[in-house]
């Protein structure tokens, strides 16, 4: 329930759900290269540093086009105003303040911008791109 | 931490109070000790028209601190006034227990310093006069 509707409100509606993310992953941003033969050549960029996030291992299905439908393992809460790569991911490597195993993910369709934090859809990078 | 016989300074009672609060409440209410954050300085202000002194030093420090606790209560309480609880974005916030944290705390304060003398009791807030809750 919202009583009130401006700027102020957002803002520390945003502290609190920031304050809520226990996680912290890195993000992935795809890069283009030249190769020698003027071919693209792909890599991925890991970011230096690690941001907070919200880890949610809930599962679903998000309808890309018309025909495809992907399905995705997990779903993310990044700060507001996170600048993401869609076409990258993000590397999950803290949980609730512990080192874990690093799991790479791929983000699935496009992020929902809520009012207080970004959505995103992910699904488990198991080819190591990144 | 020792106990004050009288406080010299308003930033020994500034400092008194943010060991008070303790380090999650001063981390959650963005309150800062050096340099002294407006909301110390307010709670010192309104302590010292609450006890009608004009320096900190006029006064044992045992009243002085119970007019300071109930002094920043009131001045946190009146910060989250227009908070609410709210689910967004995956998350449900229940903001309003921290209302009633503040509450229970300026209560319990309120009590001490009604006790003491450092307030009359019509000087209470109505959450302590009527025990509604909230």
């Amino acid at each position: 329930m919202t009583l009130l509707n401006i700027p102020a409100d957002f803002q520390w509606m945003r502290q609190v759900q920031d304050s809520a993310m226990h996680d912290q992953c890195r993000l992935v941003f795809r890069v283009e290269n030249p190769g020698p033969y003027n071919e693209p050549i792909v890599s991925f960029d890991p970011a230096d540093e690690l941001i907070i996030c919200g880890y949610d291992p809930k599962g679903g299905k998000y309808q890309m086009s018309s025909t495809e439908v992907v399905s995705y393992d997990s779903v993310f809460r990044l700060p507001h105003g996170t600048i993401l790569d869609q076409r990258g991911g993000l590397i999950l490597e803290m949980q609730a303040g512990a080192a874990v195993d690093p799991l790479s993910f791929e983000l699935v369709g496009p992020p929902d911008y809520g009012p207080t934090a970004i959505l995103v859809r992910a699904r488990s990078v198991t080819d190591g791109r990144f | 931490m020792p106990v004050v016989a009288v406080y010299e300074t308003e930033q020994e009672l500034i400092t008194y109070l943010h060991g008070y609060l303790g380090a999650d409440i001063t981390a959650s209410f963005n309150l800062v000790d050096n340099p002294p954050s407006p909301t110390y300085q307010q709670a010192v202000n309104q302590a010292l028209r609450m006890l009608a002194i004009q320096t900190v030093d006029q006064v044992a420090g045992s009243r002085m601190e119970l007019a300071a606790h109930i002094a920043i209560w009131r001045l946190l309480r009146h910060s989250y006034t227009l908070r609410f609880n709210f689910s967004a974005d995956g998350g449900s916030y229940n903001v309003g227990d921290v209302w009633g944290h503040i509450n229970a705390m300026l209560a319990q304060a309120e009590s001490e310093g009604i006790a003491a003398g450092v307030i009359n009791s019509g000087q209470g807030s109505t959450v302590l006069k009527t025990k509604i809750g909230w």
